[in-house]
């Protein structure tokens, strides 16, 4: 094996932060592929939304039969086991998207300057220059209720780290003398982009896209929370959530009496959260060269 | 013999942020024949590197060329799209540049390089790409290129990069080759090496090559013909031997005379008073009057174009009072020459 890969494969796997970050990633990896024998949903209904276990809309605290307790009217530990996919699919597919988008944009932007730079970079303000969770709020509340429109939400008002990323780390590539040679060896812009700048400046954005996937699926579960995203009774974390609003500051002189109603979900969350962005540092000390020792 | 470059009147101009125009190379012409080595020299900021990409069509998106001609092998460059252009490049005219650890891209091992040159240009298997980048390797004297081929650039010393980044260069058999100051980054032993293989190489393949340089112990070894260039200006042109053995402009005799020498005792080197003026405020006529020991009123008017004898030609007033002022003795060939006031 190459003497590099083995140093990128060692770093990997020899740093405790790193081993923590890939096993809890791989621990949700493992809960969103086996979770239909983890937690079996009903014969002919969509998987995706949890089953109602009762009709009284209390809480029902942890017990044999729910593990993590009731709310309402639906399992937390189902809620829990199948808001694992949804995470995985609104980070994946969120982060995919928006960051292709914003390498697009970004290096189109870097690469030719001038007037389309400008054009390109007054765009990404505007966007910036909006609250994202209001922007996504906004937006979700036009386009109704549903998964798909929060990722669109979240799409269309993430793609500009990326792009302002991209843009800047070609801006200095693109002054760097390899690419003046493989100009000077005829090869076109389109190839100079995609063989010889990008390469040399995706790994910030690819570090930055692994921290983003965390933090979006908390974006996606604030929207839930509020109310504007998933619909009724589907697994997500920030639906969980939703259902303990009422229940939060307990009762009856008990403040934590319906605490297994936000610390489940909201574990879940915040491991996730954490795996991503151990992952993320991981990645950041094996490829930013500034860190090598 | 028609000339494989003939360049008529180049006119390259930079554009700053007060739009102020900048004349980095203004009216050059010259040709290079066949299998020649034509040394453009001159302090940074003649315009000798600006003359270079000129002919690649390569200037920076701030800078335009506003005139003139560049005939390469009889095709106008600068009438050519810049498809026809990418077809040229790396492949009729290549060029390699002054620092070989910043012209390698550092995410591709050197073989993926010379290999992206030969197929780029050259319907050719990655196969046989990939054989002929040995061979090439093996050309410029890179020992083991199998296993060279697929190190890194990080990996590699800086003259290894630089025998890499002229296999690159080479791997399509240019017909002119541009050395834009090879060996400035290399220390001294390899930099003859470096020289040595561009001649060896120049004449295996019967290339020309244009070596842009400021180091004049290069150019008496290596060139066959020497251009003085001046504020985006020739002053003199010359065959080496005419040069060294006879300067006639002043500016090239302040350039020869500030190289450091082990045959004379100096205190302090030699040096040019003044500094190079303002490219965006040259003055009118002769742009080196205000340095210029012999200035006097005629040098308002730009200097013509006077043959010393057969193809040395000198741009000034008064290179007939060279000699006048400054007693310019010889040796023999070329590096010998010493100049007293």
């Amino acid at each position: 094996m190459r003497s590099e890969n083995r140093r990128i494969i060692k770093k990997f796997f020899f740093n405790t932060s790193s081993i923590i970050g890939f096993s809890l990633l791989g621990m949700f990896i493992i809960i969103s592929i086996f979770a239909p024998w983890i937690a079996p949903p009903k014969e002919g209904k969509n998987p995706y939304m949890m089953p109602i276990v009762t009709w009284s809309s209390n809480p029902q605290p942890p017990s044999p039969e729910h593990p993590f307790g009731v709310a309402g009217k639906r399992d937390i530990f189902y809620g829990v086991i199948w808001g694992t996919r949804t995470a995985f699919q609104v980070g994946i597919i969120v982060t995919a998207i928006s960051t292709l988008i914003g390498l697009f944009i970004g290096s189109v932007a870097g690469y030719y300057g001038k007037f389309i730079d400008e054009v390109l970079m007054r765009i990404t303000d505007v966007f910036l220059a909006i609250p994202f969770l209001v922007a996504a709020l906004v937006l979700t509340t036009i386009l109704g209720s549903g998964l798909d429109k929060v990722l669109i939400a979240m799409t269309v008002f993430g793609w500009m780290y990326p792009a302002r990323l991209i843009r800047g780390n070609i801006l200095q590539a693109k002054e760097e003398q390899y690419v003046m040679a493989a100009k000077a060896l005829g090869v076109r812009n389109l190839f100079i982009i995609l063989r010889h700048v990008l390469p040399n400046t995706i790994f910030p954005v690819l570090i930055q896209a692994s921290m983003r996937m965390g933090s979006l699926v908390i974006t996606a579960a604030a929207l839930s929370f509020l109310g504007v995203g998933s619909p009724q009774g589907y697994s997500d974390w920030g639906a969980l959530l939703n259902y303990s609003r009422n229940w939060m500051l307990g009762g009856q002189g008990e403040a934590l009496r319906y605490w297994y109603m936000t610390v489940f979900p909201g574990v879940a969350m915040i491991l996730f959260v954490l795996s991503w962005n151990l992952v993320g540092d991981a990645l950041r000390d094996v490829f930013d060269p500034r860190l090598r020792v | 013999m028609n000339p494989l470059l003939n360049v008529h009147n180049l006119q390259v101009y930079f554009y700053n942020d007060n739009k102020e125009e900048l004349k980095a190379v203004d009216g050059v012409s010259f040709q290079v024949y066949k299998g020649e080595t034509v040394a453009l020299v001159g302090e940074s900021g003649c315009g000798k590197s600006v003359t270079s990409l000129a002919l690649l069509r390569l200037i920076d998106s701030n800078g335009k060329i506003v005139g003139g001609e560049i005939l390469f092998d009889n095709t106008d460059l600068l009438s050519l799209s810049e498809k026809q252009m990418q077809t040229i490049r790396g492949k009729d005219i290549s060029m390699i540049f002054q620092e070989p650890s910043t012209a390698l891209n550092p995410v591709y091992t050197i073989g993926d390089q010379i290999i992206e040159a030969i197929i780029l240009h050259q319907k050719v298997s990655y196969r046989e790409a990939h054989n002929r980048a040995i061979d090439m390797l093996k050309l410029v004297g890179i020992p083991d290129p199998e296993k060279r081929l697929n190190e890194y650039p990080h990996e590699l010393s800086g003259g290894m990069k630089q025998r890499g980044m002229i296999a690159m260069a080479l791997s399509c058999h240019p017909q002119l080759l541009i050395a834009d100051e090879p060996t400035t980054s290399l220390d001294v032993t390899i930099q003859a090496q470096i020289l040595e293989l561009i001649g060896d190489l120049q004449r295996q393949f019967n290339m020309a090559v244009i070596l842009i340089t400021h180091d004049l112990g290069i150019v008496a070894d290596m060139a066959d013909r020497i251009i003085v260039m001046y504020a985006g200006k020739i002053v003199e042109e010359g065959k080496r031997y005419d040069i060294f053995k006879k300067p006639s402009h002043p500016y090239t005799i302040g350039l020869l005379r500030s190289i450091p020498r082990l045959d004379i005792e100096q205190e302090k080197l030699d040096s040019i008073p003044g500094i190079v003026p303002d490219p965006a405020h040259f003055p009118n006529g002769c742009r080196f009057r205000n340095r210029c020991p012999l200035e006097d009123e005629k040098c308002i008017i730009q200097p013509e174009k006077s043959q010393v004898d057969g193809d040395h030609y000198v741009y000034c007033h008064h290179w007939t009072q060279i000699e006048g002022i400054k007693d310019v003795t010889l040796q023999n060939e070329g590096q010998q020459c010493s100049f007293k006031n």
